[in-house]
Parts: C-alpha cells; structure tokens; sequence
C-alpha cells in the first residue's frame, strides 16, 4: 500500500516535475499497482495505468538510466528535501534514504510529526558537551584526554577520540552498506552518524567507499528503479507501467522487471520462479548452495548461514528477521517443527513428478543450450560469415542482413521455445483439452524452429565455397527470409495464445485441429478458408 | 578499529574492574604457563541473579525494566546458588568487534549453541554491537539472559524445547545445573 | 545488582573508591606525624584534581609544622610554598604576627588531616617505588622506623556494599579478616575471603598475591 505515491513519480522522467505530475494523477495509478503487484501476471486486465503527457515511445513503459542520470536525480532530490525541510544535506539524505527515496513521503512524514521521525532516525538536537570536565574519557579506547580538540561527538554527545570514531566509521564503511546507518558507539544511543559527520573524519577512499553505497542505494531501496542484471552493466531500469514486464536495457540485455530472471514472455514469473527453483532443487551441483544459503524471503539477497541459531537476519539495509527453516516473519513466529501430515502424500506423488519433470527439464535446458550456440553463432554470423559472403556473392552486407535476422529470430524463439516447456510442466493435468492444444503448438512450433535453424546452420554452407558460386543464392535468400518471416509469425501467436491462457481451447475445443489446415511447407495452421497458405503463400 | 587498540583497552578495562565490580563476578585475563597474561581471553565466572527488580537485556529489548517480584521479599531465581564459568575470546578488532563468550560446551540453556557459544543481540556484530560495551556490560547482560532467556533466538533444541513445552523440568534442569557450578571458595 | 544501574556511569570514578573514613591497622601512630615530613608534593601525578588538593594542604602543612621541627632543613621547600613564605614575610615582618598566622594555619591543619591522610596514601602508592628511596632517606631519622612498610587500600565487598581497609603489604590477611568480622559481627568461620575468584589464604599477603591499591576482595557469608 505504501507505494501508492511512487508510482506517481516513476511515471515521469523528469525529476523537477515529481509535483505537477503528482498532482495532476494522484488517484489513476493507485490501484492499478497494488493489482499488478497481488497478481505477477503480465496480462493484467486491469485498466492500463494512463500516461497523459508522456512523450517518447509508445511501446516504451521504462526508462534506461545512466550512471549521470541516476547521480543527477539523487543529487537533486536530496536538495530539495534540504530546501523544504530547511535541514543540511546530509540529513536530508538520511531521511530520504529511510522512505525509499521518495520525497513526496518524506515530506508526508515530516509534517505530520516532526519530532517522532527525528527520534526514529536518531537525528537529536545536538547536545553540547560539558566544558567543565578537565579530562574526557574515550568511551572507546578507554584512554584521558585533556582537551576537547581530540574528542569527536554524535549530536548526543557521547564522548570519543578522535582515532576511535575514525575507527568506528571505518570498519562500519568496510562492513558493507550498512554504515549508511550508522550510530553512536554507544549501546543505549540511537544518535545518527551523518554523511557530514563521516566525510570529517575518514580517508577519500573511504569516503569514495560510503558515497558508492548511498550511490547504490538510490536504486536498490527506491521501488521503481532495479539494476540491469546484465552482466558488467551499471545502468538501471525505471519502470512506469504495468504493461509487460520485459524490458531492454541500453545494454541490449532483456530482462523481466518483475522478477529479474532474462526475458521470459510468454511465461509468468511465478512459474519461472518455481521453476527455478525446482531446477535448483534437483540439480546435483547445485544442492550444496541450497544446503549453504537461502535468498532472504524479502529481498532476496542470498544469506549464507554461519552459525547454529535459526534467528536469522538479513544484511542491512534490508534487516529482515525470519526462520532458518521456515523461512516466515520471525516477528510471528513459534515454531515449525510440526510434520504436516499432508506432506506425506505429496513425497509419493512427487515420484511421479520426478519422470514428468525429467521430461520437461530436459527439453527446456537443451533450448537453453541450443540458444546459447545460437547466440554465440549470431556473433559468428555477423562478424565472418557475412563478410565471407559479400565477398563470394558481390553483395553488400546490408543486403546480407537477413541472415542475421534470421538468426536473431531463432535465438528469440529458442527463448521462448524454453519458456514454453515450464508452461507445459505447470500445466494443470485435468485439464485435458488446454494440454492438447498446447502440445499441438508448441509441436509445431518447435518443427517449424527445426526447419529454419537447421536450414540457416547447413544450407548456407555451400555458399561459402568460392568455387560454387553458380548456385543459386537467391533462391536460398528467399527461402530463408520466408521461413524467418513464418517462424516469426508463428511464434507471436503461440506466445499471445499461452499468454491468454490458451483461451481458444473454450470456443474451439478439440476441434482446433479439425477446423485448420497445416501447411506442408511451414506448418502453420491455416483455417480452411484460405487457400493458401496465410504465412509463406504455399498451395494448400 | 585502528591498529591494535585491543590490548590498551582491555588493560584499562582490566583496571577497572580490579578496582570495581559487582559482586560475585570475576573477570581475569588468561594467564599462560610460563606466568605471562594474555590480555585476549578472560576467565569469566557469572553469579546466577539473586532475583529482586531486575534489568532485561535481551535480543529484543536492551534494558527495559521487567517487574520484579511484589514488595521488599526477596525473591530467588533458579539460577541462584551457581557461579558459572564463562570464556571471553577477544580478537584484534576490539573492541570494534565483540569477543565471543562460552559458557562450557552443552550448557543448558535457550540462547546458548551447544559449543557453549552465548547468542545475545548485544554480542552479534552485525546488529547490536557497540564498541563502547564493556566487559562489565557483557557479563551483567549475559546474567540477565540466564534467567531471562529469550524465546524468540533458540540456539539449542533442548533448553529451547523444554523452556517452551514443559516449565517443570526446565526449573528441575535449571536448578540441577546450578548444583553442578557451586561457588569456588 | 546494585551495579546493573550504573551501567552506563564512567567505570574509572576514583573518587568513589578514595575512602573517607579509613578503618587504619596501624598500631603505631608516628606514621602520622612522619608522613607530612615525606614531602612527595612536587611530584607530578596523573589527577589534576588531585595535585591541586595537595598543594593546598601541604602548603598548610609545611608552614604549621616549620616551628616545630627541623625538617625543613634537609627537605628543600616546594616552589610555591617559598614564594608563599617570602610574601609573608614581607608583609608581617614581626616574627610575632608571624606565630599568629601560624596558629589560625595549625588549627586549620587540623581539621584537613582527614583529607589529608586519604590523598597522602593514594599519592604515596601511585609514587610507587620511586617513593621508596625518599622512604629511605627518611629511614635515617631513627625516630620513624615503620615507614619502610608499603601500605594500600584495599576493599571487602558483600552483597551490599564495600568498606575500605588500609593494611601493610606484607602483612598477613588473617588480621584483617578477624578485623572484618569484628566489625560486620559475623562468625569468621562463616566468612570465605576471595581475590579474582580465588579464595584466598588467611596466611598470605596482599604483596603474594599481586594485589595492588584500591583492589576488592570479595566475602561470601557460608550458608549455615
């Protein structure tokens, strides 16, 4: 619920405007998040989130971020809230870092009860330290000193030297993000030690260090920004609306916003996290990681268990208490101990499932393997074959083009190909007919894939011999971009069929089957009206 | 911390003490062999509380004032009677890091592993670790947590199990350990 | 736990442990009237606090004992202390008016022994050995022989509180127990003695047992 106002935010790019923008659609986008976040499902029928006088590309729903963009926003929100609030920097940093980076509840928080958040943030009224003492004790180091030059404070006054504080911040810095954080070293005390504070008394590497994390946490605590997943990528995503959740990063990396698994249309994200999750589980290799860390159940970050205690707590700044075991809130825990007698079953009929699943695994691990060749052949493609050729055929290598596009499309739909075999393993049983015609299209799907992979990895062969040049390599082009174009065609639909939930099978029923022609050629099912073939123009 | 803080102020720390503690506690570095101290382990004996108003310090609450038995009667806890020993392990980093605490391994207790190793919230680095907690702190804490365990960080099934499930016998095993740790003297 | 209190109270409060009304095992009284004669005032020690106290006293002291006895002959006075008598001196130069400053300043001594006496030990112990060779020199005046002796302060603790004891370093604790039990009205049969969680030997001494000023022994009352 408490993101309501976020979404206000995220749909604009500038920065300047978080105002007018929210005060223009307060109300539009509220509910519209709440059901994409209950529902993961990309095709939520709910009315799609309005973007009024939003320019740039329709299909866009997000916003790539560059490094200067990201510092660029951070920098000119902390201002703000200072100038609002009439607070230093650096307090305002810490307050926005508190409420994910988001102004608009800062500001909410801040006027409704001043006092209260200052207490829970520990930003004290600076209390001055007594004069009158002659000698000050580091609470630290235990060492006197005589003048208050070499003590250092927190707003509350507890005294240090200055080598102990410096001491404190830094293993605090080298502790991770956590020192973004941080407090007075004494137990009892909740005073924040502020960014002003830190950059004092540290060296510029450790100040460089702290800068990073407050970098790092702009984007990892704010709730409409995630980091590109790619690898080496130091970009992020800024998402707006609900309308699908892949996204493509400047990087060319595609990725699901949602879960941040790579792209996985037409697949939801909860089926890919079982199913992740149940590759993990019976994965050999893998099961020692599973025996050595879990991803803590709010942010998912991996927690290595290092000691007996089953109280565990997520690194800051996530700090998320939960049982080892269980993996629930550890707020409302008791025990869970208890067999659940219901499980007993489920260990028989997972025997059952084993073989099933085996099936299912093995189909979508080699498309993920073939897709990977594909990839790394597509890079083969564009950078030797097509040059070979341009050189053999006297065509230039935009005319070539459709090779590589060729082989874009068979990593695409090897991508989806894969997707479709976790579709297939979650697949209700019961449901006869669903499965049916989901076995039909994918079947076809994948003969079709088979028939323009194998024909873009073989045929081409022949063409890069110099000697045979009186082939006939137009009639290979041709072929090739038709059998592209009816791939490409075929998959789109299989995956807005799987999207909609393979829909169709209410009105057709089993006759899908008996109401379409295949065509011989590309094997698309064409209803019986046409004459020719809908996709590649092939006789009947 | 900066380089090797550790030692000058478990000196001072050892200073302290020497000159005052409560009563019933002992706090003294190791000393080896051939007669020298080592500063980085404490042989530690923690007296079990005598009851009265006592201060809870555990994973959740640091020094809130539980209520205390009615009145001026002095009211005795099951930990009473037993001076238990406790191992202070001190590393480089103090006190920017806390030292690990052992009672003997398979001390009967909820918060406590079986390697003896005491799980409290002030001890762990990573939350409620401050370095200005001192050895006197640790002990007074740990006291507190005897009989005071905090239900919600289990670290051994046993003492766990039975604190929970079954009261009589976790006093009878309370008491019964208290009878095997009597006073030195 | 009187002590969970003042957990978040500084730890090294000396003044909490300086003694006010000292039980004293001494048997002979020179010791009292030696110790001004010590003379350890110019000495630089770690409280400020605690020099500026003695500087007072002793000045007090150095001028009220002056008529008596000779000592200031072989113990050069304290820079402060000369400056103090020449202004006398200069403003009352008859030696009468002299004896009534003298008198006011004696009985004023008076009244600051108590003090005196607690901030002569601590700052005789923290001389340490160096307080030694002037003990020694002092040792010439056959008139003081014990001096020799290294006294501290030492505490027995309870369950409710402490009380401070000031005995010779080799001397044997048996005397200090019985001295104890006299006082809290205890059976010393009933009485354990420990030191650092040892108990501790009535025929031992503090010197054996590496004990040093304002160290606590801890009693346990014997369940009967």
């Amino acid at each position: 619920m408490e993101s309501g106002d976020e979404i206000n935010i995220g749909s604009d790019n500038e920065v300047n405007d978080y105002y007018g923008e929210d005060a223009n659609n307060t109300d539009c986008n509220y509910d519209s998040l709440i059901k994409e976040e209950d529902s993961m499902d990309s095709d939520s029928d709910s009315p799609v989130a309005k973007r009024p006088r939003l320019e740039g590309p329709p299909d866009r729903n997000y916003t790539v971020l560059k490094q200067s963009d990201i510092r660029e926003r951070q920098e000119n929100t902390i201002a703000e809230v200072a100038t609002v609030l009439s607070v230093s920097k650096a307090v305002a940093t810490i307050l926005l870092r508190h409420y994910n980076w988001s102004a608009v509840k800062v500001h909410e928080a801040w006027f409704s009860d001043e006092d209260r958040v200052r207490k829970n943030l520990g930003l004290l009224p600076i209390i001055e330290f007594p004069l009158d003492s002659t000698e000050v004790k580091c609470g630290i180091c235990f060492d006197l000193f005589p003048t208050r030059d070499e003590i250092v404070s927190a707003a509350c006054g507890h005294p240090y030297c200055v080598e102990c504080f410096r001491g404190y911040i830094r293993t605090s810095i080298n502790d991770g993000p956590g020192c973004l954080m941080l407090r007075c070293p004494d137990v009892s005390c909740s005073a924040v030690v502020d960014r002003d504070m830190v950059n004092s008394l540290v060296s510029e590497e450790e100040k460089q260090k702290y800068s990073t994390y407050l970098y790092r946490s702009y984007v990892e605590e704010n709730k409409k920004i995630k980091w590109c997943p790619g690898p080496g990528c130091e970009h992020a995503i800024e998402f707006d609306d609900n309308q699908g959740w892949d996204v493509t990063c400047a990087c060319d990396f595609s990725f699901c916003w949602n879960c941040v698994e790579d792209a996985h249309r037409p697949v939801d994200c909860e089926t890919v996290a079982n199913w992740m999750a149940k590759n993990d589980d019976e994965s050999e290799t893998k099961t020692w990681i599973l025996a050595q860390t879990k991803p803590c159940p709010k942010c998912a970050k991996p927690i290595e268990k290092n000691e007996g205690c089953m109280h565990m707590t997520c690194h800051s700044p996530c700090r998320y208490q939960f049982c080892w075991i269980c993996l629930g809130d550890w707020h409302n825990h008791i025990n869970c101990n208890g067999y659940k007698e219901d499980k007993r079953k489920e260990v028989e009929e997972a025997k059952r499932h084993v073989q099933k699943y085996n099936h299912y695994y093995e189909r979508w691990a080699a498309h993920n393997l073939s897709r990977l060749k594909a990839v790394s052949d597509l890079g083969r493609v564009q950078t030797e074959q097509i040059e070979q050729l341009s050189e053999i055929h006297g065509k230039t290598q935009i005319e070539l083009g459709f090779i590589a596009e060729a082989w874009q499309q068979i990593v695409e739909c090897r991508r989806v190909l894969k997707w479709t075999y976790a579709y297939g393993y979650y697949l209700p049983e019961a449901e006869d007919a669903k499965k049916q015609l989901f076995e039909f299209l994918q079947g076809e799907a994948e003969a079709g894939l088979e028939r323009l992979h194998g024909y873009a990895e073989k045929e081409v062969r022949q063409f890069l011999n110099a000697d045979e040049r009186s082939v006939n390599f137009e009639g290979f082009e041709l072929k090739l971009k038709s059998l592209t174009g009816v791939t490409k065609n075929y998959f789109e639909k299989l995956v807005r069929a799987l999207e909609n939930g393979l829909s169709e099978v209410q009105e057709a029923g089993k006759s899908y089957m008996e109401e379409h022609w295949y065509c011989d050629r590309c094997t698309f099912a064409n209803s019986w009206e046409n004459v020719t073939c809908e996709m590649c123009h092939m006789h009947q | 911390m900066s380089g090797g803080i550790a030692r000058g102020r478990l000196a001072e720390e050892r200073k302290a003490w020497r000159k005052n503690h409560p009563h019933g506690f002992v706090a003294k570095p190791e000393t080896l062999t051939d007669g020298t101290v080592n500063l980085m382990v404490w042989h530690c004996t923690i007296p079990g509380k005598a009851g009265g108003l006592c201060l809870m310090l555990d994973c959740g609450n640091i020094g809130r004032i539980g209520n205390g038995a009615a009145g001026n009667s002095r009211w005795q806890t099951d930990w009473e009677g037993g001076y238990f020993p406790l191992t202070l392990h001190f590393s480089e980093d103090y006190p920017s890091k806390p030292p690990k605490c052992k009672f003997p391994p398979n001390f009967f207790h909820p918060n406590v592993y079986p390697s003896g190793t005491v799980c409290l919230s002030i001890l762990n680095e990573d939350s409620g670790w401050r370095p200005a907690i001192t050895v006197k702190q640790i002990l007074v804490g740990i006291q507190d947590l005897l009989d005071q365990p905090n239900p919600s960080d289990p670290a051994q099934t046993e003492g766990y199990h039975l604190f929970i499930q079954d009261a009589a016998e976790y006093k009878k095993r309370v008491r019964q350990q208290a009878k095997q740790y009597p006073p030195i003297v | 736990m009187a002590d969970s209190t003042e957990d978040f109270e500084p730890l090294f409060d000396y003044s909490r442990v300086q003694p006010l009304n000292f039980v004293s095992l001494d048997d002979d009284d020179d010791d009292d009237t030696a110790s001004p004669a010590l003379s350890p005032k110019r000495r630089r020690i770690a409280k400020p606090i605690v020099i500026e106290d003695l500087e007072e006293n002793t000045n007090v002291i150095q001028i009220a004992d002056s008529g008596k006895n000779e000592e200031l002959d072989w113990l050069s006075p304290p820079p402060k202390v000369s400056r103090n008598a020449q202004r006398t001196v200069v403003e009352d130069s008859t030696l009468k008016e002299l004896r009534l400053k003298k008198k006011e300043l004696e009985s004023f001594a008076q009244s600051a022994e108590d003090v005196l006496r607690a901030v002569e030990e601590s700052v005789k112990l923290q001389l340490g050995s160096s307080m030694q060779s002037s003990l020694e020199a002092v040792a010439d005046q056959p008139s003081k022989p014990t001096c020799e002796r290294v006294k501290i302060v030492i505490s027995i603790q309870d369950k409710d509180g402490t009380k401070q004891f000031r005995i010779y370093m080799d001397d044997k604790f048996e005397r200090l127990f019985k001295m104890y039990a006299d006082k809290v009205k205890l059976d010393l049969q009933n009485l354990v003695f420990s030191f650092d969680g040892d108990k501790i030997n009535p025929a031992a001494t503090p010197d054996g047992l590496g004990m040093e000023e304002n160290d606590i022994i801890e009693v346990h009352v014997k369940s009967s």
